[in-house]
């Protein structure tokens, strides 16, 4: 294998065949945009899969997921996990909704009457999510356990603490505070339509995600930690510090979710938002091609990867797939990725 | 020596278990072992136990913990000390609790079932504790009995009034055959199970054909996933009606209609519950009806009925519900369909 590829890197097309490694699973997303663009027209007799406003709808719906995805990946690559992400989002979503309720609201959650406008509420929501990371970090960094027992602790009292601070789902939720998923205009007919925001923050939170991995030391130093973190240390990376970082990252991303998903939904509910989510995004993460062994993450796999499950979550619901059988193929296609991942990155390292 | 001994304890132990299990429960047969006489004391409690009450939670949602809110204010009315506690959705917690509240030493004890299936298992474990099963049924009703009894909605009667209110809707409309969008809620749970089959078979029983527009789409009850897989259908899918298994599913779907700048009015959404948020689209015209289940009324029901069953009186004494008429251990807290003309007693 290594003898192939220096043969092939001599003959200079080594960085076109490293380029469609990288990227297959791209090759995999648009195949199966292809054959569910058709299964669909099958099925319903019309092209309604690949149309602007289907199209849209998927971003809008995988947004969410998508964000916590940028977060955990790194968690992911620094060779850690974090199960908080969904229960987090589900925290500071019930949160930061409290916050921005109408005061005159008869069924307001806070009946203090405190409230915060949109924008502070939601810089409030991100700290309250970045201060758990840095605690969940330090556990991690200094005491040493296993991410998986301290974020698994995060998530148990994070949905705990937002069922102790609301019994009951927060709704009415303003436009001003809803402006960071959908703002809504009147259209020449007198109708009203929404401009879906929450696309623009997904896109902004990829290419931050993508230019601190590939562009900073931050980056390059989580690379270091996930591969070796003793080789790391003794290259003179301040391990400690930096996996803190990863998680105040991850957990900021988390509660930026939560905040997203209150606004879109106009409402929060601590039972039930974000549940789930952290493993809808580890496994996004994980079918884009984010080694669980630590050390190699490519942030436009992510992407891929958030993209791929919402291709089946959309498509299979557009060709009337049974629930049970959508969870099937899921399954299936994360535990498939991850074969063909281990595969590709076994004569790697 | 030591082997003879162990094979005496096996033995005894053995016959122990099949006594055990000859007597089913029934009567308290004497066990013959020594360390026999041990749960009998719990038995001869002092009555002054009836004042500690667990009353064992499947899970905290805003439904159940206004009924939790109805029993506190009962059991503070009673002079009864309440203690709530939360399984999470997790079968054998609920086992656990009620052993402990029965190791407490409690008379009575009131379980809101995670899993209907498990009745069995809890009046097993409750042994000669009283029991009030509130809100979720047991598998089969022909398990309760003098100790053992149910206070709750019948949830075929929420799905009937969805049904009835659909069925006049296209009627009037002079339309009998239908495509609908039904929206589940957690499947195999016998609320989920009973709303959908109750409203479909009225829909027919009505004279509505009714066919189903997409595959069961099951969104668990939560509102962010039904409005995720409304979203897709709008404008690629007809249909006529969208029916929700709550009211919180239903709001999902009415959000993702408002987002799709489509009118939540135009075809009719119902829902179920009648939380404050229902209400108030109903009341906003936004979805066309849906049917309040008291949760109050069950939380105060089941422990009026706790202390009833403790105090040997009638069932429903104290209540202003009514005894089921077939089986005397049912207290039926009944379903109150919600639409515009009476919202506003309900906000």
């Amino acid at each position: 294998m290594s003898e192939q590829t220096k043969t092939a890197a001599k003959a200079g097309n080594f960085n076109a065949k490293k380029f469609f490694s990288d990227n297959a699973i791209w090759a995999v997303l648009i195949g199966m945009v292809i054959a569910m663009n058709f299964l669909i027209y099958a099925r319903k007799g019309a092209w309604v899969f690949l149309t602007p406003n289907n199209i849209r709808t998927l971003f809008e719906s995988e947004s969410v997921r998508g964000v916590l995805t940028f977060g955990v990946m790194i968690a992911i690559l620094s060779k850690g996990i974090d199960l908080s992400t969904g229960s987090l989002a589900g925290m500071v979503a019930v949160m930061v909704a409290s916050f921005v309720q109408p005061v005159d609201l008869s069924t307001r959650v806070l009946t203090s009457g405190f409230s915060l406008p949109s924008f502070v509420a939601i810089i409030v929501g991100l700290l309250i999510g970045a201060a758990v990371g840095a605690i969940m970090g330090a556990i991690i960094a200094y005491t040493k356990i296993h991410p998986f027992i301290a974020t698994l602790g995060g998530q148990l009292i994070c949905r705990a603490v937002a069922k102790m601070y609301s019994n009951r789902p927060v709704s009415n939720l303003p436009d001003s505070f809803r402006a960071i998923a959908r703002v809504p205009y009147a259209t020449a007919d007198g109708k009203t339509s929404s401009f879906p925001t929450i696309i623009i923050v997904f896109v902004v939170m990829f290419a931050i995600s993508a230019f601190l991995l590939t562009q900073t030391r931050f980056g390059k130093n989580i690379y270091a930690i996930g591969g070796n973190d003793q080789a790391a240390r003794v290259a003179g990376i301040n391990v400690e510090l930096n996996l803190v970082l990863v998680y105040v990252w991850c957990s900021t991303c988390a509660a930026l979710g939560g905040i997203l998903l209150a606004a879109r939904t106009g409402s929060a509910d601590a039972s039930t938002y974000g549940l789930q989510y952290e493993l809808d995004a580890i496994a996004a993460a994980t079918v884009g091609g984010t080694s669980q062994t630590g050390g190699i993450c490519r942030p436009s796999g992510a992407l891929a990867g958030i993209l791929i499950m919402g291709v089946i979550n959309n498509g299979l619901v557009l060709m009337g797939v049974d629930d049970n059988m959508t969870n099937v193929i899921k399954g299936l296609i994360i535990v498939g990725a991850v074969v063909l991942d281990m595969r590709k990155n076994a004569g790697k390292k | 020596m030591k082997t003879k001994k162990l094979l005496a304890l096996v033995c005894a132990g053995m016959m122990a278990l099949s006594l055990a299990a000859c007597g089913g429960g029934s009567a308290p047969a004497p066990a013959p072992s020594n360390d026999g006489a041990a749960p009998a004391d719990s038995g001869a409690a002092a009555p002054a136990a009836a004042q500690n009450i667990t009353l064992v939670l499947s899970q905290r949602d805003e439904w159940l913990s206004t009924l939790v809110d109805g029993a506190t204010a009962a059991a503070a009315e009673m002079g009864v000390t309440l203690t709530t506690v939360d399984c999470q959705s997790d079968a054998s917690k609920g086992i656990q609790f009620v052993e402990t509240a029965k190791n407490a030493g409690e008379q009575v004890v009131i379980v809101n079932l995670v899993d209907p299936a498990q009745a069995q298992q809890i009046i097993e474990s409750a042994g000669d504790m009283k029991i009030v099963f509130v809100n979720r049924t047991p598998d089969d009703m022909a398990r309760l009995n003098d100790n053992v009894v149910y206070v709750g909605s019948n949830e075929m009667d929420s799905g009937r009034y969805q049904g009835e209110a659909l069925a006049k809707y296209f009627k009037d409309k002079g339309q009998t055959e239908i495509k609908y969008i039904l929206l589940n809620g957690i499947l195999g749970q016998t609320s989920t199970t009973n709303r959908t089959l109750s409203v479909l078979q009225t829909l027919e029983a009505n004279g509505i054909t009714a066919t189903e527009a997409t595959a069961p789409l099951v969104a668990n009850y939560e509102r962010p996933k039904a409005m995720d897989m409304i979203k897709p259908l709008l404008g690629t899918t007809e249909y006529d009606c969208i029916i929700s298994n709550n009211d919180a599913m239903a709001l999902g779907a009415i959000e993702a209609l408002e987002s799709a700048n489509m009118d939540p009015s135009e075809k009719p959404i119902v829902g179920i519950d009648c939380t404050a948020d229902g209400a108030a689209a109903v009341a906003a015209g936004k979805m066309y009806m849906t049917v309040f289940q008291n949760a109050d009324g069950q939380g105060r029901g089941a422990l009026q009925a706790a202390m009833n069953l403790v105090n040997g009186a009638p069932l429903n004494e104290g209540t202003e519900f009514e005894v089921d008429a077939e089986n005397p251990h049912i207290l039926w807290v009944p379903f109150e369909p919600v639409d515009a003309s009476n919202v506003a007693d309900y906000q």
